[in-house]
């Protein structure tokens, strides 16, 4: 992917959100530092309700291997729904801690992981149903999230998954 | 891509980023690098920071390969111009406008 195609997608779903009046907003949005247009990039932007809960989503692209170093593709990501206890110098949400997440999905050194229920670094193999951890994308979390806020659903019934037994606390 | 003010402030950036990395998770850039998926060490920094340290060391990574680079070409270059002063180049504009004797002379 482009960064400039990313970055259209990235404004244009940001644009057609609808959130309440007092929710705040705080990031860079998606910014490349290097080279313009190029990667790598880094997305990282939160949205923090009037009721001390907060979304943080981050992710990282890195270039492709020549041909297509023009190209990104997403290395990590962290994608976090829970109440606001820290924040950072900038304003932005800290991870939250196990007891005051609401989800976390992630993709770091730890590799595709979920951290749901209490439980922490939940991998793929430990998961039932549809929800395939690597390949949520931002906007799918944040639109789940407003599900969840507005419709009081569970996180498993709006990405359709379940935690084995093993899983389970 | 050449190394500008921006670069320049980037690259200052990238080096503090990792620098406080290093200090509030108490780990150097090479144990980080030498820690394997699942690393205990890991569970304790943040995920986000995780993600600024590892966007900070590509930035170090590529403009310092330029930096690197640009002081290679530098070096040829220098090296270029020492050799053009010890074998100047023939001006072949000015070479067909002379005599064959002054041809002779300059050989």
């Amino acid at each position: 992917m482009l960064f400039k195609d990313y970055k259209a997608n990235f404004e244009a779903k940001r644009a057609a959100l609808k959130f309440q009046a007092d929710t705040t907003f705080r990031g860079i949005g998606c910014e490349t530092k290097m080279r313009p247009d190029m990667p790598p990039w880094m997305t990282d932007w939160a949205i923090l309700y009037s009721d001390g809960m907060y979304t943080r989503v981050k992710e990282y692209y890195r270039s492709k291997l020549h041909p297509f170093y023009d190209q990104g593709e997403r290395v990590q990501f962290g994608f976090q729904y829970g109440a606001t206890t820290t924040v950072d110098d900038k304003g932005m949400p800290r991870t939250a801690s196990d007891r005051d997440t609401i989800i976390r999905i992630d993709r770091d050194k730890f590799g595709p992981h979920l951290n749901y229920g209490g439980r922490n670094h939940i991998p793929q193999k430990d998961i039932e149903g549809k929800l395939v951890i690597n390949d949520v994308e931002l906007f799918e979390f944040i639109e789940a999230v407003e599900t969840h806020r507005q419709s009081g659903c569970s996180m498993e019934d709006i990405f359709f998954f379940s935690l084995k037994k093993a899983a389970r606390r | 891509m050449t190394i500008n003010s921006q670069n320049a402030a980037t690259l200052r950036e990238a080096r503090s980023t990792v620098a406080e990395f290093e200090r509030v998770s108490g780990l150097t850039t090479e144990e980080m690098l030498s820690c394997a998926e699942g690393d205990e060490r890991l569970s304790k920094i943040d995920p986000f920071d995780l993600m600024d340290w590892h966007y900070a060391l590509d930035q170090i990574t590529a403009l310092s390969n330029v930096l690197d680079i640009m002081e290679a070409a530098a070096s040829i270059e220098a090296k270029q111009r020492s050799c053009a002063f010890r074998y100047p180049r023939t001006n072949k504009r000015e070479l067909t406008n002379t005599t064959e004797g002054e041809l002779l002379l300059v050989a």
